[in-house]
């Protein structure tokens, strides 16, 4: 069976889960930056850096939703051009213990960022990651580009 | 490491608790649960690995890859755990003598077995899916290739190895020793010096040139019997094992290696300096580059940079934060690193 996972390293699973800390009302996200292992066993993000959002990179930050400004996520887009890197979004959500992803992260992540990154960054694989108040408390899925429909990351490692 | 199951994974651990009821007793059914999920790489069947193998198959792990090449020989007999006497008659290959024997304390073990040899790319390759690497060959270029391809796909790997030196007919040191690689923690086979790089760059060469390496004095003879002990390998296999199953429950292992000195019956752990700057583990090295890293393989040698010399002085070395002795010296009792064995 094919395992499909994301790893962290230490230090950058510290940063997020404190940066997530700080904020207790409205959701937060933020992105990180991975590169591939694949064969036929295995699809394995590696995440090399984690880039989070300054204030004003927030187009809308609310309890419920959080969307990001164009110039925010263009810059990453670039990234992973130039950098041939791949694409974790991760968000939290505050009020639960348990992160799962809403029916807005179904939809946005279906119709909107799975087939907008398939566009117009051809070749980028895109993984997305919510975590509850718990950060080990998570969900995580990918968009797969050869089936073109979302399935579920098997694993979250951190090393 | 800790590893976190998403809500909707599909990877779901299956294992019956009658089997390992006793393991669950003393480490819970959590642990029992990530045992049974992980999935573990071991570079070849020999003496040290095949004790390995079997450490994972009665932990109940189920998914397990194995590479080897050789076969037995009646002076395997001595140390291979689940080899037969008409194993070194029959020739037998040393990675069906491990399957065997997995297979006899789990028929439904999923056996990866890769019949050949670790340094060529596409046996290579099927390690990058595994979530442990254990390397346990006596080959010091085989220990820079699984270093290489653990670092660069995300897989923390214990190298281990046991030894002892006879001079003038004369046990003078046996021992061995763990060493526990993990990305991020500023140090691998490479730039802690481990392993001597001249003795791993002959595996590489054809062997004409190898020979003439060997004549010319740049390399050591070939290669020899070397002294082996069943029952220091089970012993140092056990170590890596014991320390496998607190890593993955996120025990904090606050050292590196682990080194018996086995005539004075005295172990102590290690922590190996940390340096900036390296070409593998260093964060513009190949550290989680994943498949953009060209692996340390028969194929790729000729075009890999692959340092004739290290000159440690190159690595910045940062300061160590860990407890624990630093790693033992050639001098020291009971040493074993590769250039005494």
């Amino acid at each position: 069976m094919m395992r499909t996972e994301i790893t962290f390293l230490k230090r950058h699973w510290g940063e997020l889960t404190t940066y997530f800390s700080l904020e207790s009302e409205n959701e937060s996200g933020a992105v990180a930056l991975a590169k591939l292992v694949r064969n036929d066993q295995v699809l394995r993000f590696l995440v090399r850096d984690i880039v989070i959002p300054k204030e004003e990179e927030y187009l809308e930050k609310t309890p419920v939703s959080i969307s990001f400004t164009a110039d925010f996520m263009e810059r990453n887009f670039q990234r992973c051009e130039r950098e041939k890197m791949h694409l974790v979004n991760i968000h939290n959500h505050p009020f639960s213990k348990v992160g799962s992803f809403s029916p807005i992260d179904d939809t946005e992540d279906k119709k909107t960022k799975g087939p907008y990154v398939e566009k117009w960054v051809p070749g980028t694989e895109q993984a997305f990651m919510v975590m509850g108040n718990n950060p080990e408390k998570l969900d995580a899925r990918f968009w797969s580009l050869e089936s073109r429909r979302l399935s579920p990351i098997d694993l979250v490692k951190v090393m | 490491m800790k590893l976190i199951s998403p809500i909707s994974s599909q990877l779901k651990a299956v294992f019956d608790e009658h089997i390992y009821n006793r393991t669950i007793l003393a480490l819970g059914k959590e642990a029992q649960a990530i045992y049974s999920n992980l999935r573990a790489g071991v570079t070849s069947c020999g003496g040290l690995a095949c004790i390995v193998i079997e450490l994972l198959s009665r932990l109940g792990l189920t998914d397990i890859l194995l590479c080897e090449f050789d076969h037995v020989e009646k002076s395997n007999l001595n140390r291979l755990l689940g080899a037969h006497f008409y194993d070194g008659i029959l020739k037998t290959p040393k990675a069906l003598v491990a399957a065997r024997n997995a297979f006899s304390i789990n028929p439904n073990i999923n056996l990866e077995i890769v019949q050949g040899d670790f340094l060529e790319k596409k046996n290579q390759e099927k390690f990058k899916s595994v979530d442990i690497l254990f390397e346990c060959s006596d080959s010091p270029a085989l220990s820079f290739a699984a270093d290489r391809l653990c670092l660069a796909c995300g897989i923390p790997h214990f190298n281990l190895k046991s030894g002892a030196v006879v001079e003038n007919g004369k046990l003078k040191s046996v021992g061995g020793q763990v060493i526990l690689i993990r990305p991020d923690r500023g140090f691998c086979l490479q730039c802690g010096n481990f392993f001597d790089i001249k003795e791993a760059r002959a595996e590489f060469m054809d062997p004409e040139e190898a020979k003439r390496q060997r004549e010319m004095g740049y390399v050591k003879g070939e290669t020899v019997p070397q002294p082996a002990v069943y029952a220091l390998n089970m012993m140092v296999a056990s170590w890596a094992v014991w320390m496998m199953m607190l890593y993955v429950l996120d025990q904090d292992l606050d050292f590196d290696g682990i080194s018996v000195d086995a005539l004075s019956f005295q172990s102590r752990v290690w922590s190996e300096e940390r340096r900036e700057g390296c070409d593998v583990c260093g964060k513009d090295g190949a550290l989680f580059r994943g498949d953009e890293v060209q692996l340390l393989t028969r194929e790729s040698y000729n075009s890999l940079h692959f340092p004739e010399n290290l000159d440690r002085s190159s690595y910045k070395k940062e300061g160590t934060e860990n407890k624990g002795d630093t790693k033992p010296t050639e001098e020291q009792p009971g040493c074993v690193l590769t250039k005494k064995i």
